[in-house]
Parts: C-alpha cells; structure tokens; sequence
C-alpha cells in the first residue's frame, strides 16, 4: 500500500438516500438535508481548489443534489473558488438505489482516482467499499449510526485530502487498512460489512433497517467501541474490540429474562434498548464460522439484505484486508508537525512554505 | 414482520390484486366507451395503499386523491358499489353521482378521492383534530402525489398538523410525474422527506414496490401517531402502469418504461416470489385468489352495466349532509 497517490483526481459519492430511513419515525436520528449535503461537498472542493487539485468526478443523482451543488456552483464562485474544480459526473444509467453507488466506485477504481470522499453513514461505506479496492476513502458522516465514518468537518476532510494527494507528508500513518466481514451463503452469494454483521428473526428485509431489537440473536463484529450508536454498541459496551485490533466479536443475544446478563445499549440516536446477552467471544481473522440461526435475516452495516431459510448455508469470516481509509486527524497533524502550514516571513516578506492558504479559503 | 400470518399475507395478496384487476378492467371498459367522464388509474402502486391501510380500522379516516380507487379498495369500499359509481350508476356507492374522482364511504373512514389537487391534506387535519379532541386513539391518512406536495394546502396542513401535535400522516406518492411534469423539475427538494424537517415532524422514504417495506413503515408511523406523538410524513416512491388520465399518450415517458417496471418493479410478483420462496404460501393459495379476484371483477362489471342511471328526480338529492 503505497501512502503516495499516483493520481491527484477526486471521486466523490454522496449518497442523497442515507439518512432517511424508518429510524427517523421510531428514534430521534437526524436526517441531513439535500441542501446540507450539497453544501459538504462545496466546501470539500473548495478545499480541494486551495491544493491545486483541478479535477473531481462525481456520481449523479436524480434527487436534487448535484443539482443544488450546480447551483451553488454558479452562485457562489465569488465567494470561493469552489467552482474552479473542474466537475465531471459520470455518465452512467440513474437507478437512485445502491446500484448506483456500485457502478461508481467501480468506475472509480478503473479510472484510478487518487481517493474516493464517501458522504454518507455505514451502508453507503460497505456499497463504496465492495469495489474500489485499495484507493483510499475519505469519510463524511451523513448517516444514522455512523460507527464507521469518524465525524469530520467537510473542509478539514477536504484538507487532509489535499495533504495526502499532494504528498506534503509521507507517512504510512495517513492511512489506514480496515478489517471487514465477509459473508458467502450456500458458496454463491457473497457480501461484507465494515462494523457489523447481525442476525434477525425477521422473515424479511423489509424496510432494511433494524430496529426492532428483540430480533436481534446474533452479531458479529469487526470492531466495537464503546463510544459508538447502532448495534456494534453492544459489543462496545460488552468487549471493547479497536478497530486495529486482530480479532473481532461475537455475541449471542435471546429475550433479557432468558439470559444471563443484559445490558442498555444506545442502539439508534436517542434510542436505548435493554439486550440480553447470552454469550459472548471473540472471533478470529480468516476463521469460518458458521451462523447459529436457522433462519432470518442477515444484516449488514445495519441494513437488512439477504433472506435466508434452514437449507442456506451461512459462513462468515472475518478478515483484514477491508478497505483503505484517510485518516484526517493522523494527516492534519501529521502535516502540522512537520510545518507544513507554516509560512516563516522575515524582514516582512513571505519566506519558504510548503503549503499556505490562500485568502479564498480564509475568507471564502 | 413476523406478525404477518398467513391470513394477513392472503388478505394483502387478495387486496392488491383485486387493486389491479379493478383498474386493468376500468382502464379496458374505458376504452370501449362504457364508462363516462375522466379515470386516473392506481395500477403499479398497490403496495403502498395496501400496506398502509392494512394498518387501519373503521375509526381511521383517510383522504384520497383523483387516482382514488386503490386507497378506496384498501379501506373496505364494496368493489361492486365502487364499479357502479364509475359507471354513474345508481346502484354505486354515491349514487352515481360522484364518478370515479368522488368516491366516498364514511362509514368505512374513507373520506373521498378528491378532484383538488392538494384537496386531502386539510381535511385529514380535521380528522386528526377530531380524533384528539374526543380523545380516541384514531388517525387520518392523506394520501396526495407529487404534483400536490407543491400545494399551499399541503404545506399549510403539513404545518397546522404539527403545531397542534394531530395524529396525522401525510403520505406522499411520489410516482414521478404531476400529471405529464416530471417530480425531478417540478419539486424543488427532490427528496420529499427533506420537507418534513421544515415542519419539525419526521420524514422516511421508502420504496413502493415492496409491500413489507411499506407495511413495516406504515405500522411505525400509525403507532406513533396512535401514542400521542404527532403527525410524520412518509415518502412512498412507486410508479404507475397507466397514464395521468385514460387517454394520455404518455409521451413525457420512455417507450419501454413500463414495460420496463412491469418486469422489474412489479409489487405483486415481488410479493408472491417473496412469500412462496419463504415457504409461507403456495403458488396455489395465490392462483386461487387470482380466480376469486377476477371473478369479483367479472361480476362487479356485469351488476355495474345492467343498472339504471341516477333518476333525474335524484340529481339534486345527497348534496348536503346534515350532521
């Protein structure tokens, strides 16, 4: 895994269906507007403007976003030089579901970008990650959970970014390689799961989230921490497990009265639930295990997907060679202490500099 | 979703289908000249009445639109009277004088399709007042489309729904296009749910192809609006098989469109591959319905051609109701 981009073009999927889900009637998780999200992606690409980076390339959508972006585009370009990017969404077929997400990440990874910003919460991430293979994904939070995607302001996203395409630090510690879940059932169907994989009673996918906890038998998670909403909570509450960590957890979950031990897990945005735990182990990297559930749902990232009966055959295996993320924090800081930010002046005048802002982004 | 039984699937199966033999048999008999005045047709969005007033119960009101018939046949309206009424004849539900845009059954909670585009939001804040001042744990569901999301009343109700906290959901079907306008340049928050935030209620979407996805949301926000927790919006994305009216030439529309969500997109082959692949019913419970559906409809028809118009002496009678 080289630190060192080859390419210093930009993908960017922002998913406009993230955020909109049933949890929105049964929790208090936000739903984050189209406006917003347009907005984000302004203030990466005026960021990105300030490195240099003159080329982005963007899935569509029919829902309104790229559109409000366009428009920001247009309206704005004297504030700040977001517009000086030069923006090309892809020419695909628009289906406004997750397919759409796939086809550009693929498209991403032929066109060898040099990263790929992801807006959007946990399920958005695993649909980006099955197909761009090692290029980096820059997270923006605009899901419900968002255990995966640490929260980041968009224009300190877009600095990091424009750190790590420009090669102002080299240092292996800018990114970072995740452990994802792999699931096959019966050999031929295969998915994956960047936080956690979890097993419903449900009979169908239905409206795909889970929130209806006393569905909830079996979880396998490939972090956990106890800082976290959604499912991986509860293992982040039970057995903490980092995301650098070379294992993961299981846990095994019945009716609170039937079990041994419970706990009360924030399993939405202001939404508590009391769990019974009946068991609970680690999971080891490149070990089958299979499922003890005899029919449900499988759902992953907190999404229900695959329907399955007694005659499936469900494997899951953890593994460590999950997708490649940005780490802005490590980057920034990074960058800062080794000067990059820095513009030493002497006698009044500018002196040597790696990287100063320019006065767009101070007061754009 | 386990609580769907096997009689609650056949009853949804049943209701669906009986939704689009109707309409498939109207959008026909239209077409040979038997039935007067404008249709709007509800084939392909089946899922989205079925699985939301599957939740409901008589006290429950809903208001429709000028594509009413499916909401109608969800809440409880006898197929042969609704027919009839189509037909403006006497025997229909409103005496034949309302046709298919005011088909009514208050005794069933359906308030009326309504010819007002944006007509059914203030109404259901009056369902909803009422409910809350007698104190029931009753609720009222506008249905209207995108073309009336645009509309002052709805905007106006969506408000007055939340400032008064009334057990209201407001269900958006957003099948695409307002009439021949495309939602995509007609409604500038493409994404309905987004508006929900503006009024401080919650707003979900969800895909109108799939009766479980529907049902399941339906149920979250009915249950929360029955709890005291105030009005939501639901988002049902789905399409329509027909045009905007019989007789549209759909030229707004891909050549291949619906044939395209015909094969892909259909609610009731993704519900019946659903439930026989789960092993919960048998392609042969299903067959039967089929049977019994078409055979409702052959009959609906052949009662709705044989009766007597509306007497002259009738027209001006059940204009106003004193209550």
């Amino acid at each position: 895994m080289n630190p060192i981009p080859e390419s210093t073009s930009v993908g960017i999927i922002a998913n406009p269906y993230s955020s909109r889900d049933i949890r929105r009637l049964v929790s208090s998780a936000s739903s984050i507007q189209t406006v917003e999200r347009a907005n984000i992606v302004e203030r990466i690409l005026v960021t990105l403007a300030t490195f240099g980076i003159d080329k982005a390339i963007m899935m569509p959508d029919k829902s309104g976003l790229a559109a409000q972006l366009i428009r920001n585009l247009e309206s704005r370009s004297h504030l700040n030089r977001a517009a000086s990017v030069d923006l090309e969404f892809l020419d695909i077929p628009i289906t406004s579901t997750v397919t759409d997400t796939l086809i550009a990440g693929r498209i991403f990874r032929e066109r060898n970008v040099g990263a790929v910003i992801v807006l959007g919460g946990d399920g958005t991430h695993r649909a980006v990650a099955r197909y761009i293979g090692d290029i980096p994904m820059v997270s923006i939070s605009t899901g419900t959970n968002n255990a995966f995607p640490r929260f980041h302001e968009a224009t300190l996203a877009g600095l990091a970014l424009g750190i790590y395409l420009k090669g102002l630090v080299n240092t292996e510690s800018m990114v970072r390689r995740n452990k994802v879940i792999r699931v096959t059932v019966n050999n031929n169907i295969e998915d994956l799961a960047l936080v956690d994989l979890a097993i419903t009673s449900d009979r169908w996918v239905g409206a795909r989230a889970v929130w209806k906890m006393e569905n909830l038998k079996e979880l396998y998670l490939a972090f956990c921490e106890p800082a976290a909403i959604g499912m991986s909570s509860i293992g982040g509450l039970l057995d903490p497990v980092s995301r650098k960590e070379m294992s993961g957890l299981k846990v095994l979950m019945a009716d609170p009265v039937e079990c041994p031990m419970t706990l009360n897990a924030p399993v939405a945005p202001g939404l508590f639930h009391e769990i019974g735990i009946l068991d609970s182990s680690r999971i080891e990297i490149g070990v089958d295990y299979e499922i003890e559930s005899a029919h449900g749902v499988l759902a992953l990232d907190g999404e229900r997907e695959i329907e399955f009966s007694a005659k499936d055959e469900v494997i899951v295996r953890l593994e460590d060679d999950g997708p490649v993320t940005l780490d802005v924090e490590a980057t920034i800081e990074s960058a800062a202490r080794s000067g990059v930010f820095v513009n030493h002046r002497t006698a009044g005048r500018s002196g040597e500099h790696k990287f100063r802002m320019p006065e767009s982004l101070c007061f754009g | 979703m386990s609580e769907l039984s096997k009689e609650k699937l056949l009853e949804a199966y049943r209701m669906m289908r009986t939704i689009r033999d109707f309409e498939e048999r109207v959008h026909d008999e239209f077409a040979k000249g038997g039935i007067p005045g404008f249709v709007h047709l509800y084939a392909g969005e089946e899922a989205s009445a079925t699985g939301i007033c599957m939740h409901l119960t008589d006290q429950d009101r809903i208001v429709s639109t000028h594509r009413g018939h499916g909401h109608c046949i969800a809440k409880g309206v006898d197929v042969i009277g609704m027919m009839a009424e189509i037909y403006g004849k006497q025997t229909g539900t409103c005496h034949g004088k309302g046709g298919s845009m005011h088909i009514a059954d208050l005794d069933k909670g359906m308030l009326g399709a309504n010819g007002i585009v944006g007509g059914g939001p203030p109404l259901i804040c009056g369902v909803g007042l009422t409910h809350k001042m007698r104190g029931t744990d009753g609720v009222g569901i506008a249905f209207f489309g995108d073309g009336a999301s645009n509309q002052g009343t709805t905007l106006e109700s969506m408000n007055l729904a939340t400032v008064w906290n009334l057990p209201c959901i407001f269900v958006v079907e957003n099948n695409g296009y307002a009439e021949a306008t495309s939602s995509e340049w007609a409604v500038s928050c493409d994404n309905y749910a987004d508006r929900a935030a503006g009024f401080g209620m919650p707003g979900t979407t969800v895909d109108g192809h799939d009766f479980f996805a529907v049902y399941e949301t339906a149920g979250e926000a009915i249950a929360r609006a029955r709890a005291g927790g105030g009005p939501s919006l639901v988002e049902v994305k789905l399409n329509r098989y027909f045009g905007h009216f019989e007789g549209d030439a759909q030229t707004y529309r891909r050549a291949d469109e619906v044939k395209q969500l015909r094969e892909e997109k259909d609610c009731l082959k993704i519900f019946r591959k659903r439930v026989v692949d789960a092993n919960l019913l048998e392609h042969s419970d299903l067959d039967k319905i089929d049977e019994e559906v078409a055979a409702l409809i052959d009959e609906a028809v052949q009662q709705a051609e044989a009766a007597s118009p509306p007497a002259v002496e009738e027209l001006l009678t059940h204009v106003y109701v004193n209550y």
